[in-house]
Formats: structure tokens, sequence, C-alpha cells
């Protein structure tokens, strides 16, 4: 069978699987359903603004010595808000809109007179996203949800859509969950000299089916396996690539690309007031590509207002098949991006969550957060984040 | 452009991947006895969501899937992106 066809098996299968699920569900509790029950009302809202401080170097990248690593170097601000509206008890509308604002998004030593790879886009660049889902609870058991979004990004457009949908079992004690997802983006083709060869696009189709399970009356599991199916310009188009030509070339990238991705989770409560999660992935794709991620998460509550989170994350991956630090002008498969190398990244966390007691609304919650992300390519980068919630 | 040459797939699961794989489903697939409600208390704790709140997975994607080129593929939809950063 061919990765396409097995992948479109695959989501219509997830397909199937949700109608099911939401027929069951429907079947089950119709009597319960009204829908003049309550007025749509927001639930809950959180604005969030975090900021990437990255440095490093890579072989994509021309802001360096010729043949040589340039730099990666960007600075992002993010400000996000995330918004809970419901409706009665059946209805729950989520909406993310975050917001990118970027410095020095490709950095290059592009002659200055000439058109840069997006217009500006080295010294700055801002992008948006809305994405919203609704998730109707067919059920005490059974919810089902619709989402969709659009992305902006100077020149780049991008839609996605998706359908998912959970079933629980055994007093809620097993819940399965399956869905399917179908992104576009439309977006100018920029070379690595900076110009533009009209546009070009790509598609991607996923599918995912997880289970979580209560294991003890302090402990939970979680299992997700993931496929994705890309086609299309699956590159950014402006990379470049050094030749042994001591000149530089563009990526050549395999026009499809299949992905898998398996996560397992664990959680554990623990008797002094905290809790301790793990987080495995395994992930692997027809590029070459192969990596494993380990996760542990500790929490501790300190009163019934203020908890706190230390983190410790390990990737490591091998890189794409045909990554190259300089490359022949063959026409065959090449690439010089940073992130498709073999590589170990390491990642430590620090936050703290606090509750305001409040009286005019039901909970005001704050949260700040550290993160460092360095890895063993040369690439680091500060994660700080500051997020205020409101629940009404 | 002259022709390419496709890339060799590696898909093959190593023997550590299965058996992780089988160790983790027994765990699961053991624990099946019911717990509950009334005994879930704990669970309820936002420290033990087996998952990160929306803004946290939306920025944990936003560093890893951006870096790194094993990031994404779990099936869940993400928005598009130059992938600059």
């Amino acid at each position: 069978m061919s990765p396409s066809r097995f992948v479109s098996v695959l989501v219509a299968l997830a397909a199937a699987l949700l109608v099911l699920l939401l027929a069951a569900g429907a079947r089950a509790d119709e009597s319960i359903f009204d829908p003049s029950r309550d007025k749509l009302h927001l639930d809950s809202f959180d604005l969030a603004l975090t900021g990437y401080s990255q440095r490093g170097n890579g072989y994509q990248s021309q802001a360096g010595p010729p043949g040589g690593p340039g730099s990666q170097a960007l600075t992002v601000w993010e400000p996000m808000g995330y918004f809970v509206l419901k409706k009665g008890q059946k209805l729950t509308i989520r909406i993310l809109a975050p917001f990118d604002m970027v410095t020095a998004a490709s950095p290059n030593a592009i002659d200055k007179t000439r058109t840069d790879t997006i217009s500006q886009a080295s010294r700055q660049n801002e992008a948006g996203s809305i994405d919203t889902s609704v998730t109707y609870d067919v059920s005490k058991r059974t919810t089902g949800t619709f989402r969709g979004g659009i992305h902006l990004e100077e020149d780049f457009r991008s839609w996605n859509m998706g359908l998912a949908g959970t079933r629980s079992f055994a007093e809620d004690n097993t819940t399965i969950a399956a869905g399917a997802n179908q992104i576009y983006d439309w977006f100018d083709r920029f070379d690595y000299r900076g110009l533009r060869h009209a546009r070009t696009q790509r598609g991607t189709t996923s599918g995912f089916v997880s289970l979580t399970q209560t294991l003890s009356p302090t402990t939970v599991g979680y299992l997700n396996y993931g496929l994705t199916e890309q086609n299309g310009e699956l590159g950014n188009t402006w990379n470049a690539v050094p030749l042994v030509s001591n000149n530089y070339g563009g990526e050549v990238l395999p026009q499809h690309r299949l992905r898998h991705a398996f996560v397992a989770r664990l959680a554990q409560w623990l008797p002094w007031n905290g809790a301790l999660k793990g987080f495995y992935r395994m992930y692997a794709d027809d590029w070459g590509i192969v990596a494993h991620t380990v996760e542990g998460q500790l929490y501790q509550r300190f009163s019934a207002l203020f908890y706190a989170r230390v983190s410790y994350r390990f990737h490591t991956q091998r890189g794409a098949d045909f990554f190259r630090t300089v490359a022949f002008d063959d026409g065959n498969f090449r690439t010089a991006d940073s992130d498709l190398q073999s590589f170990d990244a390491h990642s430590v966390g620090l936050s703290g969550t606090f509750t305001v007691p409040q009286r005019r609304i039901k909970g005001l919650e704050m949260q700040a957060a550290y993160e460092r992300y360095f890895r063993t390519n040369d690439l680091d980068v500060n994660v700080f984040t500051w997020r205020t919630g409101f629940r009404f | 452009m002259s022709a390419t040459k496709r890339p060799t797939p590696s898909l093959r699961p190593s023997p550590l991947l299965v058996t992780l794989t089988l160790a983790v489903s027994t765990i699961v697939l053991g624990g099946c006895t019911a717990v509950p409600q009334n005994r879930r208390v704990h669970l309820a704790d936002p420290m033990m969501s087996v998952g990160d709140d929306p803004l946290e997975t939306y920025r944990k994607q936003k560093l890893y899937n951006t870096r790194e080129g094993a990031a994404g593929g779990d099936g869940a939809a993400s928005g598009g992106g130059c992938g600059c950063q």
C-alpha cells in the first residue's frame, strides 16, 4: 500500500470512528438535549505574553563567513489571547489568537540593495493566527469537535480545519479519541538570493487516535499515535546550502513526507501535594529522521493558591538522509538546515502559578514561566512567559 | 531541475521501541479497573492534567516545531508559518 493510500485509509477510519462515536452518543442521550438551557457566555479568558530570545548558527543561513554557518539570532514577542465561551452544558467554543512580532526572521548576508526574502523579513516580520474549535457534548460520554483556523504572515496564508471526537467508557475511566486535520499553505516562493518565483503551496493531512486511562486514584496514563502526510513545497524556499564550488545553492527537498509520531504520558499524584509527569515521544519519517524525546515534570503545591513546576526535556534526533554542510550541485536532494541535522537538545523549565482570591469572579490566575532550550549544534533559546487568566 | 533521488525510507521500529511500546501498553491496559468518581479527587487537580493547557501547548509547539525537524506529526492541527523561527 502506498503511503498516500495508507494515510487516506487512516483518515477515513478516523472519520468513520468519529461518526460512530457521535451516533452512539446521540442515541444514548437524546432525552437530555436542551439547547436553550443557557445563553452563550464567556467562561474564561487568558492573556499571555511570551518572549523568545535565540542565538546560534546554522549552515542554511548566509549571515556568516562564506561556506560557514551563519547567524540564526532573533527575538520574538508573542502576545496571545485564549477565550472559552459556553452555551448551556453542551456547547463550548474555544478561540486561540496568537500574534508574532519577529526581529531578524531570516538573518542573511544578501546584497542589501536587492529584495530580501519576504519583504523586510530579515529585519522584522509580523504574523497572526486565529484558531477556533467548537465542541459539542453529544452525551455525558461523547463529544464532537470541529475546528478551523487561519494564519496570516506577510506573503504567507494558511488555512486549517479538522474534526475530532471522544468517547468515555467505564465510568469515565477510559477515554478514546480520534480526529483528522487538513492544512493548506499558500505562499510566495523566494529563493536563497531573495528572488521571487511566483506562488507555491503545500498540503498537510493528519490523523490521530488516543487513549486516556485512569490507572488508579492517583495515576493517569495516555497514549497517542499520529500520522501526517505532507505534499508540495516542504521548505521555506529561501534556505541556502553551501556548495563545493564555494557558492550557495538552494535547498532541494522531496515533495512528499510521511511522518509517524507515538506519544506516551503518565501523571502520578504524590502524597505531599505534588505531581510527577512523564512524557515519551518517538518519531520517524521517510526523510530518514528518527527521534526520541523524554520529559519529566515535577509539580509541588505549596498552598491552595500557589504551585510550582520544574521540568527537564531531552530530545535526540537522527538527521535527514540528505543533510549536508556542503553539497554538490548535482540536483540530488540536499539541505543544510540545522533543524534537519542530527543533534541532541536539552530544555529546562521553571514556572509558578498563583491563584488570586477574588470576590467578583470565580478565579484570577497568574503564571510566570521560564524555559532554556539548548542543543548540540549551536543553538540556544531563552523563553519567558507571563500569563493572566480570568475564570467566570 | 534535474531528476532527484528519493531518500530511502527508514521506518523499521527498533527493538527498544517495540519493547517500550509493549511495556507502556501493558501498564495502561492492565489498569482498566474502574476507579469510582469519589476517589478521583487528586485527579481533578490542575497539576494532574495529562496534557498542558492550550497556551502552554501552543508555546511548546512554537518552540519545538520551528526548531526540530522531528517535531510535529502528532496528528494535531497547527497553524502554518514560514518556519523561519
